[in-house]
């Protein structure tokens, strides 16, 4: 790719602003002739030097009567992608390593006939995919971003693009939509080598916030369940308080913690070995506890993924 | 790319071969034929998805067909050479494409290829061709970006049919040179048609083989009488015994044309050989590419012979050709062979009885009226003394034999003479306004120089013995010939006539704005258009600007178009407009119900078949039920073929 298109793209993709979801308009789409259309450019013009030259008048009826398909290639391909809405229906969410399907859905404002591609800009590896819009129906799209690391990993920009109808121009669009997805952290096996070996263990954590013993009063929190609401506090003071039971340490439930790990080790490391344990747990069915400095997490896969996707992060 | 191009590619081996078709015509059957050998086992290697012979036996295999070429043409550039070398390329690329980009740039080519038949041919045929040419490498292209056949053709169909305004406008406004930018080397003569460079007895039955057009011609103003229409082409001056041909002798310093009528007149001509026929007596200044030539003949200074030219062209008729002879020229036109004794008996015993020249040369011409002479394109074969034995033997004959034996006279009698070959008369075409002149239309006749007017007169004897040849055209002046020779022979059928002449009307049309669309052309178009006097860069930005916002209006109407989303809706929207075509008034607000009750007239099968489309109609529409795409089509073909009627009263 020539130097001067990067910049070029670089200039356009900064411009670009990240909406939810994108009506291509005139002020998105860029349409270039492709090699092909260039060549018949070429053509167009060699057939009319000849009849300037041996004075075929029919010549130049060739000669600009395919200028004239060229051109109006350039509006064909144009309401290709026209009045074209894209959206981000969702992601799945994966971990660090995989990659992440952002699904598109591309709505037609007719039946025209449409044959699109996608492709991520930027991207290292090919990303991307192609649809067939027919009949004003609409289309999805799976884009398969790779997730190098954990954390949030937004949409990148991508680009819509077509040749047709007749592959002479390259009518495209740049889209960023604002949707960011989760990546949890690479796991990685931890058999329990590494692990700190403390005596400690038990005495760190007496309870486990469990439901047999009403324990104490605490604010309630959003995500708390209404039955444990003290609606009769809420009656007498106005202030919604939770009620937090206690239930003593159950046998076999596991402790996952930032802590069992030497000083030395890193974050990422840790995190990719608690993410395994976490994984581990759940594919045992059994129950685990995750604590992160600062923070100890309610069980739950989803939750403590999140978690550890995130921690450290700033919307930690 | 290389596997995904799979069998779409194969239209554009078809269209390649749809574009080369015409080409069997002017280049070596054998070149057109190698190609379509090529494009087709390359469409068999497609079909059986079978690889590419390797490339180094390309290349061995191209050096034959090449070599061959350059055995039978001698020459690989020029138009013939070029085009068959191109044409070999092709056919050789075509075995060796093999990925998208590949395919393409084939496809390219064949778009180049689609003109070279225009350099052979410029016929309304040719550019039928050229349409349908461009309509299969169009849908070869939407094909190859990966449409479905159907969707292909209706994206070549809005393509061409949108572009071709365009094309329009482009091809009137867009300048045209009057000259070419380097010179094309000349091609082989391939046939030749028209006057021949001399004239021997036989030699104009021999440019009479077909009626065919030779030029035509658009007066400004009135024209002169048709009895003036002398088309001269070449002139004679020198005669051997046998034939009269040009010696290139000719000098003329002191040439006048004093008096007569001036008429302008635009001529629309194939030169033959580089001459071009011109009205009795071309002004001295004559237009470019045409250069006068000695013995007042036009020549033109383009080496391509083929290609048709429009000029200006002024002339005097009626005028008096004043010219001085010195002694040294007064000899070259009285000069004569051995030979013919009894013609020569008859021009002494003339000269002698006349008391001037005036006397003496119509008495050489009433040699031909008080003999029974008759005018005959059948005439016996003469030998010999071909003068002698025309006039005093076969006495049969038409305007060379006339013409060649009263040059004779006025020699043998003492006044200078030559004989003028070209056309005579000419057909009025009241569709096109213009006049033709048809090969049979070839004529010769005499300029004798009087000595007392010092000036060139001109004599046909033909004229005398058939007035009619000179009025109305050989035609006519030959009734008795139908039979024999139906080219010329006779007057075609009333109904032929007209619908020949409404031909010919649109093929000088066609001449006219497209074929002979040159500089000059443009120049009266813009004019007539209003859009000024000159071809200049203001007045072109102007052309286009208007012509483009015109060819825009189909773009214009397309883009607003929008295809309706719902095949159902649209069928629905089809049984209205048949109901109401059928005298049914329908409200916009009207239900399928409502449509149903006002429909109750119709007769009995059509209303029955209203009530089935209108069931399942509602039935798709309103209760939900879902319907495949196949039971729609079926439900679409039942509406475009329900034609309803009104029940008979």
């Amino acid at each position: 790719m020539l130097p001067f298109r990067d910049t070029l793209r670089g200039w356009l993709l900064r411009r670009l602003p990240a909406v939810g979801r994108q009506r291509l308009t005139q002020q998105r789409i860029y349409l270039l002739p492709t090699p092909f259309g260039a060549l018949l450019l070429l053509v167009a013009a060699a057939v009319w030097v000849g009849a300037l030259n041996y004075g075929v008048s029919l010549a130049y009826a060739l000669a600009f009567w395919v200028l004239a398909l060229v051109c109006v290639s350039i509006l064909m391909g144009f309401r290709q992608l026209h009045g074209l809405v894209i959206a981000c229906e969702g992601w799945a969410p994966a971990f660090a390593g995989d990659t992440v399907g952002f699904q598109l859905r591309l709505t037609a404002p007719d039946t025209r006939l449409r044959r699109l591609q996608v492709h991520v800009i930027g991207s290292s590896t090919p990303v991307g995919g192609a649809c067939e819009l027919r009949g004003g129906m609409n289309a999805e799209l799976t884009l398969a971003v790779p997730a190098e690391r954990r954390g949030r990993l937004p949409l990148p920009p991508f680009e819509v693009c077509t040749e047709m109808p007749f592959g002479l121009v390259r009518a495209f669009a740049y889209v960023r939509l604002a949707e960011t997805a989760l990546v949890y952290p690479r796991p990685v096996p931890d058999t329990g080598r590494g692990r700190r070996q403390s005596g400690e263990e038990g005495a760190a954590v007496r309870f486990l916030p469990g439901n047999d013993d009403f324990a104490f009063l605490a604010d309630y929190q959003p995500g708390d369940p209404l039955r444990r609401v003290a609606w009769r506090h809420w009656a007498r003071r106005g202030s919604l308080v939770t009620k937090r039971f206690d239930s003593p340490v159950a046998q076999g439930v596991v402790r996952l913690d930032w802590a069992d790990y030497p000083q030395g080790m890193d974050a990422e490391s840790r995190l990719s070995r608690l993410t395994w344990r976490v994984l581990e747990c759940e594919r045992r069915s059994e129950a685990y506890l995750l604590r992160l400095p600062g923070m100890t997490i309610l069980p739950g896969r989803e939750g403590s993924l999140r978690a550890l996707a995130l921690y450290g992060g700033p919307s930690a | 790319m290389n596997a995904d191009a799979g069998r779409r590619v194969l239209p554009v081996l078809f269209a390649l071969l749809l574009v080369v078709t015409p080409l069997a015509w002017y280049l070596p059957f054998w070149v057109t034929g190698v190609f379509a050998g090529l494009v087709l086992i390359r469409a068999a290697l497609v079909w059986q998805r079978r690889p590419l012979p390797p490339r180094w036996l390309l290349v061995l295999a191209l050096l034959v067909p090449v070599g061959f070429l350059w055995l039978t043409l001698k020459t690989l550039v020029g138009r013939e050479g070029g085009v068959a070398l191109l044409v070999l390329l092709a056919g050789f690329k075509a075995l060796e494409t093999g990925g998208l980009r590949d395919w393409r740039v084939l496809l390219a080519l064949g778009f180049f290829l689609a003109a070279m038949p225009l350099l052979f041919d410029q016929s309304p045929a040719a550019a039928v061709w050229l349409v349908v040419s461009l309509v299969a490498l169009t849908w070869a292209m939407a094909r190859l970006a990966g449409n479905p056949p159907r969707a292909g053709w209706r994206q070549t169909a809005t393509a061409l049919g949108l572009s071709l305004p365009l094309m329009l406008v482009l091809f009137f406004i867009m300048p045209r040179l009057s000259g070419p930018l380097w010179s094309m080397p000349p091609s082989r003569q391939t046939a030749v048609t028209g006057l021949a460079d001399d004239m021997a007895p036989g030699s104009i039955s021999r440019i009479i083989p077909a009626n065919t057009p030779v030029f035509n011609v658009v007066f400004d103003g009135a024209p002169p009488a048709r009895r003036d229409f002398y088309w001269r082409v070449r002139v004679f001056d020198r005669f051997d015994g046998v034939r009269w041909y040009e010696a290139g002798t000719i000098r003329e310093e002191t040439l006048q044309l004093l008096g007569g009528q001036p008429y302008r007149y635009r001529i629309t001509v194939k030169p033959e050989r580089r001459r071009l026929p011109v009205l009795d007596y071309p002004a001295e200044n004559a237009p470019d590419p045409a250069q006068l030539q000695p013995g007042l003949t036009w020549s033109s200074r383009r080496s391509t012979a083929e290609e048709t030219i429009r000029l200006p062209a002024e002339g005097r008729s009626g005028a008096r050709l004043a010219e001085a002879l010195d002694p040294a020229r007064l000899a070259h036109y009285l000069q004569l062979p051995p030979g013919n004794p009894q013609a020569r008996a008859l021009a002494a015993r003339l000269r002698q009885r006349s008391a001037d020249d005036r006397i003496l040369l119509r008495g050489l011409l009433d040699t031909y009226r008080s003999q029974p002479f008759r005018y005959t394109l059948t005439p016996p074969a003469l030998q010999g003394q071909i003068v002698d034995g025309f006039l005093f033997g076969s006495r049969q004959g038409f305007c060379e034999h006339f013409a060649g034996s009263l040059a004779f006279l006025a020699r043998a009698a003492g006044l200078p003479a030559r004989v003028v070959v070209g056309y005579q008369g000419g057909r009025f075409n009241p569709d096109g306004g213009f006049w033709q002149v048809r090969s049979a239309d070839a004529h010769a006749w005499v300029e004798v120089w009087l000595p007392s007017e010092e000036a060139w007169l001109r004599v046909d004897p033909t004229a005398t013995v058939s007035p009619d040849r000179i009025a109305a055209g050989a035609e006519s002046a030959l009734p008795v010939l139908q039979p024999t020779v139906p080219v010329i022979g006779g007057a075609p059928p009333a109904w032929l006539g007209r619908w020949r002449q409404m031909a010919e009307a649109w093929s000088f049309r066609w001449q006219q704005w497209v074929v002979g669309y040159d500089a000059d052309r443009q120049r009266q178009l813009f004019r007539r258009l209003g859009l000024g006097d000159e071809v200049s860069a203001p007045v072109v930005l102007r052309g286009l600007a208007v012509g483009m916002l015109l060819g825009m209006v189909p773009l214009l109407w397309w883009w607003r178009r929008r295809p309706v989303a719902d095949p159902l809706a649209s069928g629905w929207m089809a049984v209205r407009r048949r109901l109401r075509r059928a005298g049914i008034a329908l409200a916009p607000s009207d239900g399928p119900q409502d449509v149903l009750g006002k429909a109750a007239g119709l007769a009995e099968a059509d209303r029955i078949e209203l009530e089935a489309l209108t069931q399942h109609y509602i039935d798709w529409r309103y209760r939900g039920q879902p319907a495949s795409a196949a039971e729609i089509r079926t439900w679409l073909r039942a509406v475009r073929r329900f034609r309803p009627r009104q029940r008979a009263a």
